[in-house]
Parts: C-alpha cells; structure tokens; sequence
C-alpha cells in the first residue's frame, strides 16, 4: 500500500539569498519526483511550498500554515535567524524540522534533524588547510548575524591552537552591498588569506569589488589575497559573475564536479530536470538527501508523527550523491564527507582536499574544540622596575 | 591561579542527576551525553543526600539538583551523607515549584544556573556554561578574598618593617617601602612575607642583645 503524506518545502526563492534558496528547492523537488516515480517505495510526498522572501519575520507564520494545513515534516530554512525564528513553532506544534543547510553547530532542539554540515565537517578542515597550504593570518568578514559571529569564534579558537592570528573582522547587515571600506580595511591589514561569512548579495558584491580592487593595483587577487568559504556553491559562483569566479576556496561536504557514478548521475537528472540553472550545489544535494531521508523515516515509521519518524530517523542512511550519509541517533547531525575545493572560471570546483570517508557530526565541537576558551593575545604578565 | 578563561567544552565531566522528575532525568541524560559527559542518575531517598556527593570533584563534577526533593537546606536536613554541608561543585537547580523559598534554598545549596521543569533540552547547554563558570568565578574570588584577608592580618608587619628600615638605613618611608618591595621581589616573596621575616629577625636581635646585656 502506498501511503501519501503532506511535507512542506519552506526555501526563500527570492530576497537577499533567494539563489541558494531556489536551488534547495530544486534538489528537495528532484527527490520527491524520484520517490513519487517509484510505487515500490511505499510512500509519496504531496509538498506544500511556501517562500518567504528572505523576509526572516515570513518565516513563522509560513510553518505555521503549514502545520495548520496538516504539515507535520518541513524541509527548509537556510540562515541560521530563520532556523532560529521556526524552532520554537515546532516545539510547540509537535512538527519536526529537517534542516538541510551547514551552519555553526551548537544547537540541538528535538524538533530538528539536522542534515547539513557541521562546523566539524566545514570550518576544521578549511582551518586545517589553509594554515598548512596558504598562511596564518586572517582578515574576517561577515554578514552581521550568528552565522558569521560563530564562524569566526570558532575560526579564531581554531587559529589560536594553530598559532594564527585574526589580523581584522568587519560585518555587513544582510543584504548590504557597500564593500569599499572592508576593501580597504583589507589592503591595510595584509593578511594571508580573507574568511568570508557574507551571504547572498553582500558577498557577490565582497567578490567583484575586492577582484577589481586587487586589479585596479596590479594584485592577483586569487594567488595575494584568497577567500575562504563555508558557504560558497556553484549557484553562487553564477551570481558573482563571470570576472571574479576563479580561484576563491570553498569547504563544503558536496560539490557538483565531485566524480562518482552516483553523483553523475544525480547531475543529469537535476540538469534535466531544472534546465538553464547551472548544476546543483552543495544546498541542493542537502536539501535532496533531507527529502529522501524524511521519505525513509516516514516508510519506516508508516505514520508522519513527529516522535515516530524521529525514532524511524535514527540511523537511516543513503547512498548520496557525495556518499554515504547516516544521521547519528546521538545527536540527530549526519556522518558526511568534508571536502575543499577551489573555483574555476567554469563556475565549478576543483576537489583540493577530500577526507575520503563520511566524518562524525560534532555539533558541539566537543572533540575537537579545547575545554577553555582561547587565551586573549594580550601576554599576562606585567614587567616592573 | 584560576585561569580568567571560560570553559566551553564539558567533555570528560560527570553530570549528577538529582531527581524523581523521570522526564528531566531523561532530557538531561540525552543532552549531557551529547555533551560528551558521563552520567549519574541518583535517585534520593527521604534520608538525605546520596553519598555520592561526598566525594564529587568541583573539577570534573556537576550537580543537577531538583528544587521539589524534599531535604534541601530550608528544611533543614542539608549536608551532604554525614551532613557536613553542601557539596562544593557547581549546581543547576532544577525549578518545578516557583516559589521564592525554593528558589533560596537551591541557591543556598550553591545553584549558580536554574532550569525550569519540564526541562527544554535547548536550555541546557546555557545553563552548564553559566553554572561552571559562575562557580569558577566564584570560586576564584573566593581565593582572592582569602589572599586579600591574609595580606590585611600582616599589614602591621609591613608597617613594623618600614619602621625599622627607616631607622636602620636612614630613609623616609617611601624609601623604606621601596627597598623593601624590592628586596622581597629579589627573594621571591610577597611583600607581606617578607616584612613578616623582617619582623623576626629583628626582634630576634633585640632578644639576643637583651639577653646578652642581661648576661653580662
């Protein structure tokens, strides 16, 4: 018997992230197509969409129609104010969210599973590289928000194990595209590589203006002063535009041009499928493992209540398109494979680093951060005469 | 000395459950573990606190105390098993009943952070962070005070000494002061410590050369 039950897919398609967004749609859509199209499966999902607009105060009333409507799974959200904003709806709704975006780790609300990246899987592996391959100091930039507050403790703490140095921090509000004084902020500071947490717009625009910056003095931007990204995919790539697309560091667990059977084939089908979008991104791939991993709980469970298909979600894995996933029955995070790539002028990545195996979620960074803080630079001891 | 730097990572500690309240036991069972603790859930009986507390560890231990058991402080049973007072490990006190005389008698008990019943698993992380390093805080200005105290007790060896050093090597009392801060850091002492040696060895002399007086 094939059994139907309503998801809701809640993506901002337009607004200040609306290109990442669109694309989880897109990878949440290809995944439903798939499990409807196959009557062995057992279950079929009738999504419910709803797009709020970027607009972070959209976001609750829009779960709340949903779950009024009959909703009870929900793929979506990708800012962590907007993840933020629905929790407590499900806590009270008895719903439960599936949130397909990496983010920075330190939360773990039972209404959640959790399939995106955590900063174990993102921010460790870029540290671990960049302080190997390219330099100790680092000029921090963000979108002015906790993705970009907690990216930056965690990077700082991580540095300071590795004796770097935060040479400069600047945020943005979401959606600002005025970048000259970071700009110049840069080029006073010299560091040796730029970690970047702006989304959407403000980083497209951080991208072009610090290319042209770097080429009205004759540096070469991607050699002189990269950029570093936990949140940098192929769509995005797209919407830097074609002078500013090469050579920018991405750490992500999925990208398009990763080459296995399995995500050749995932690639086809999505280019089929969403013709003239430049391929899936890392969201994407995240949002269609999300649906798929909801479709197996909710088979599993034979009912779409949010305790049973929490039960039924522990320890289900797939075999995805960046490999083996498995969502840990601990901590409701899921086992993926970090990987680091750098861009091309193609709008694709070429796979710099992969850890080769799907890596424990560790949202709490507990093995991996030390039990103290990171010591202030100042030294604390005082000379007297 | 304690560090002025936070703790953030609560692996390798032990959280000490302290309840009837099943559903809290459970919740906080699931997040400590999550934490990278190990735990501890000790069920009371009317007789007191469990021994357990006897030999917790302020560095490695931390106590999860439900306001509603029946034998805290206000009611005049507290001490941990031999009622030798509460344990001195940080404490989250857990808040079913809001009344002012429970909330007194958890933080009498030594609770630095509350959780309020039925506990939300996305409160807990908070409440560990603040109740370690609120009683490390604690704990260190308690240090501090002690250290404050036992320099006050030797502040008339200080004035003793600067006396004699003005006397003996004709200084004003800055000069004194000043050779003695230096010479006590050139023996690695406290200023107080060192005033105190001052002292000694002086009214030893004085005793000797009484004594000498005497015998001749």
């Amino acid at each position: 018997m094939v059994r139907e039950y309503p998801i809701g897919l809640l993506f901002s398609v337009t607004g200040s992230y609306g290109t990442v967004g669109a694309s989880m749609l897109h990878g949440a859509r290809l995944a439903c197509g798939q499990i409807n199209a196959d009557p062995e499966f057992g279950v079929r999902l009738s999504p419910i969409e709803h797009n709020p607009g970027s607009d972070l105060n959209a976001y609750a009333p829009a779960v709340e129609t949903m779950i009024s409507s009959g909703v009870r799974n929900v793929i979506g959200c990708y800012t962590s104010s907007s993840r933020k904003e629905v929790i407590p709806v499900f806590e009270k709704r008895d719903a439960l969210l599936w949130y397909p975006t990496h983010y920075e780790g330190f939360e773990s609300s039972s209404n959640v599973i959790y399939t995106g990246a955590a900063p174990n899987h993102h921010m460790l592996p870029l540290v671990d590289y960049f302080t190997r391959h390219i330099g100790h100091r680092v000029f921090c930039i963000g979108s002015n928000y906790i993705w970009a507050w907690e990216s930056n403790r965690i990077l700082r703490e991580e540095l300071a194990q590795r004796h770097g140095t935060v040479v400069g921090e600047r945020y943005l509000p979401v959606g600002e595209t005025d970048v000259d004084c970071i700009v110049e902020a840069i080029f006073a500071a010299e560091p040796d590589i730029i970690f970047n947490s702006l989304i959407g717009e403000s980083a497209y625009a951080f991208f072009r203006a610090f290319r042209a910056a770097c080429r009205s003095r004759g540096i070469d931007q991607a050699q002189r002063y990269p950029i570093a990204s936990c949140n940098l995919s192929e769509p995005e790539l797209d919407s830097i535009g074609p002078d500013a697309v090469d050579g920018h560091l991405s750490s992500s667990v999925y990208f398009a041009s990763i080459d296995t059977i399995a995500n050749r084939e995932f690639v086809s089908r999505y280019n089929t499928a969403f013709p003239g979008n430049h391929g899936p991104s890392a969201e994407a791939e995240a949002a269609y493992v999300a649906t798929i991993l909801l479709a197996q709980s909710l088979r599993a469970a034979g009912t779409d209540t949010m305790n049973d298909v929490k039960t039924c979600a522990a320890n289900q894995r797939l075999r995805a398109p960046q490999g083996e996933v498995v969502i840990d029955p601990e901590t409701f995070h899921t086992y993926l494979t970090p990987r680091i790539g750098r861009s091309r002028a193609d709008r694709h990545f070429d796979i710099v680093y992969d850890a080769g195996k799907p890596v424990a979620p560790d949202p709490y960074l507990i093995n991996s951060t030390s039990i103290l803080e990171a010591s202030p630079l100042r030294p604390s001891f005082r000379i007297v005469s | 000395m304690r560090s002025n730097r936070y703790v953030q990572n609560f692996r390798q500690r032990r959280a000490l459950i302290l309840s009837r309240d099943w559903r809290a036991i459970e919740t906080i069972s699931a997040m400590a573990a999550r934490l990278g603790m190990s735990i501890e859930s000790v069920v009371p009986d009317d007789g007191g606190l469990p021994p357990i507390l006897d030999v917790a560890d302020a560095q490695c231990d931390v106590l999860f105390l439900d306001g509603d058991l029946n034998f805290l402080p206000e009611t005049g049973q507290g001490g941990a098993g031999g009622g030798s007072g509460p344990p001195h490990i940080p404490v989250i006190g857990l808040v079913g009943i809001e009344a002012p005389s429970r909330l007194r008698a958890l933080m009498q008990f030594g609770a630095t952070a509350f959780l309020s019943k039925p506990v939300h698993s996305g409160s807990i992380f908070s409440a560990l962070y603040l109740a370690i390093n609120t009683f490390d805080n604690m704990s260190g200005l308690r240090l501090s005070i002690q250290e404050l105290e036992h320099r006050r007790r030797y502040r008339r060896h200080v004035i003793k000494a600067v006396t004699l050093v003005m006397k003996s090597h004709s200084l004003d009392d800055e000069g004194a002061f000043a050779l003695l801060r230096k010479e006590a850091m050139r023996a690695r002492l406290s200023l107080e410590a060192y005033c105190e040696g001052v002292v000694q060895r002086s009214t030893a002399r004085s005793l000797d050369e009484k004594g000498r007086r005497q015998g001749t």
